[in-house]
């Protein structure tokens, strides 16, 4: 039997914010054990602190109580070992696409080492041909694709994607998401992907974390357990899909635009 | 084909819209003087003005006064760009030495060039030191701000990339801010060296014994109307050759900043 070993562990986890008047309460007892290699989703309205928690996990921002530990060691400061893809690809405009991901290295390998890990990594993405293209000249779904691969350059056990695809259009979107599949498949990291897309959720993970809003506690964890890759219109899917759905309404503010979740 | 022959119509319009008003000016300018509406020791002819021009640069006058000047401008400027961007970069990366000169800057900055002169040639003399301190502190300003605010607007979300990478200080320094200032900082070296142009000037009309200013100085005080306009002119066409020059070497170097 295959033993399940735990990589990510969110114990008791509130995070608040000052603000002039008093304090901000934007998550609340966030309690979360992710495996090894598990895919996990984590949905909700925006605003409900997603980006927050990431940002939590990486060690940019401490947790206000609550522990976040990375196999058995408390995260106190980002480290390489822990890879992270923005909303916005990020990139550095005045670097080509090679000179981007080639940032993204920061163990000390030798020079061939390097030269044959950005090559392998350009391929991955499928950006061959556009080594020396400056980020101003690729289209947003490209740029998304550069911002994956200097993450992954490093070889990071746990990915965090923040809304990654949110800012493409939809036939884009679908195509990097079965690109983010076939990678997880390939290279079997851990991945936390945050996404307020419902059906890319529910497309890609192994569970689902959904999240109230304000302040942001576990309201359910979805397994989902459908073979991949998995269709998108099967009966399965599309119950899962609503019961998500469903949470996520009862619980929306009303200036909350339900297209969003259609 | 159709595309580049708008292009082209779209640039020769663009051309001769920005060559009209100067041409206006010069056209009327002869009217008048031909005209006898202004007197030629005022507002000499434009064509008595032109061939003054052109002895002047024949009999290697101009020449000589204008490379004494290029060369004081050059030196008083490599001299405030380096003190710039040097000083600018400490202020910027270290809140310490920030708030050692803030307030030096605060004091110093807004002393207008002019007023440095007199200070300059007690402390340094007459000759080419004093001279050289004034388009230094000219051009030293504009190098320092815009160092510092190019520094400091460095984009927070490429910061973060860089910390979740572990990427050290120097790192940092290097590879993001720097680059990331570096349009900003060209931006003040342009203005630098305009400025250093008009310190160079300014100084020279005070006090010197050669140079562009010393020229037009001089032809004043012999009554040589004609001269003072060549002479002006000359600034003003060396002042434009060195900013355009400065602006297309800025496109080809930073083309990353230019959106097409
Ligand atoms: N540094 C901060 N200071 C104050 N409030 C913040 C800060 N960062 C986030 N917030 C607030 O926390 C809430 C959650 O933000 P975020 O995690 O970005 O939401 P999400 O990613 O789910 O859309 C928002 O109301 C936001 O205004
Ligand atoms: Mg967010």
């Amino acid at each position: 039997m295959e033993q399940k070993q735990i990589q990510l562990t969110i114990q008791n986890v509130s995070k608040k914010f000052r603000i002039d008047k008093g304090t901000l309460s934007v998550l609340e007892d966030i309690s979360l054990e992710i495996e090894k290699g598990e895919f996990i989703s984590i949905v909700g309205t925006s605003g409900c602190g997603k980006s927050t928690l990431l940002k939590m996990i990486i060690g940019l921002d401490p947790p206000t109580e609550g522990h976040i530990r990375i196999d058995g060691r408390e995260v106190v400061k980002p480290a390489i070992d822990c890879g992270m893809v923005f909303q916005e690809a990020r990139l550095f405009p005045w670097l080509t696409v090679r000179e981007n991901i080639e940032f993204g290295i920061t163990r000390p390998v030798s020079g061939g080492e390097r030269e044959r890990l950005v090559r392998q990594h350009i391929e991955l993405v499928g950006l061959a041909g556009f080594e020396k293209a400056l980020p101003k000249q690729l289209s947003g779904g490209m740029q998304q694709r550069v911002s994956i691969a200097r993450a992954l350059v490093n070889h990071p056990d746990i990915l965090l994607l923040d809304e990654p695809f949110g800012a493409l259009d939809a036939l884009t979107r679908i195509n990097m998401q079965n690109e983010v599949l076939k990678l997880w498949e390939h290279e079997k990291k851990t991945m936390v992907l945050v996404t307020h897309d419902i059906d890319e959720a529910v497309f890609l993970s192994d569970r689902i974390i959904v999240l109230s809003s304000r302040p942001g506690q576990i309201m359910d964890k979805i397994e989902v357990t459908l073979p991949r890759p998995r269709e998108r219109s099967s009966d399965e899917f599309l119950k899962i899909r609503s019961k998500i759905f469903k949470y996520l309404m009862t619980n929306a503010d009303e200036s909350v635009n339900i297209d969003q979740y259609l | 084909m159709n595309t580049k022959n708008t292009n082209n119509r779209k640039k020769i319009t663009d051309i001769l819209l920005s060559v009209a008003a100067p041409v206006v000016i010069v056209v009327l300018w002869a009217f008048a003087a031909s005209g006898g509406l202004v007197r030629t020791a005022i507002l000499p002819a434009p064509k008595t003005v032109a061939s003054t021009l052109w002895s002047l640069s024949e009999s290697g006058k101009l020449w000589r006064d204008m490379s004494i000047s290029i060369l004081r401008v050059l030196r008083g400027f490599v001299c405030g760009a380096i003190g710039g961007t040097l000083i600018g970069s400490c202020m910027a990366f270290s809140k310490t030495v920030n708030r050692i000169l803030g307030t030096m800057v605060s004091i110093l900055r807004p002393i207008p060039m002019l007023a440095w002169i007199p200070i300059l040639i007690l402390w340094l003399g007459i000759g080419e030191n004093s001279k050289t301190a004034v388009i230094f502190i000219g051009s030293f300003w504009p190098v320092l701000l815009n160092t510092i605010h190019g520094i400091q607007s460095t984009d927070p979300k490429l910061l973060e990339v860089a910390r979740i990478l572990e990427k050290k200080r120097s790192v940092l320094i290097w590879k993001v801010y720097l680059p990331s200032a570096l349009p900003s900082i060209f931006t003040g070296l342009r203005l630098g060296i305009s400025s250093a142009w008009t310190c160079v000037v300014g100084a020279e009309m005070i006090a010197a014994t050669s140079g562009i200013g010393y020229m037009i100085h001089y032809a004043r005080e012999l009554a040589q109307p004609a001269r003072v306009y060549a002479g002006v002119f000359c600034i003003g066409f060396v002042g434009i050759l060195i900013d355009k020059g400065l602006l297309a070497l800025q496109k080809r170097l930073l083309s990353w900043s230019y959106t097409e």
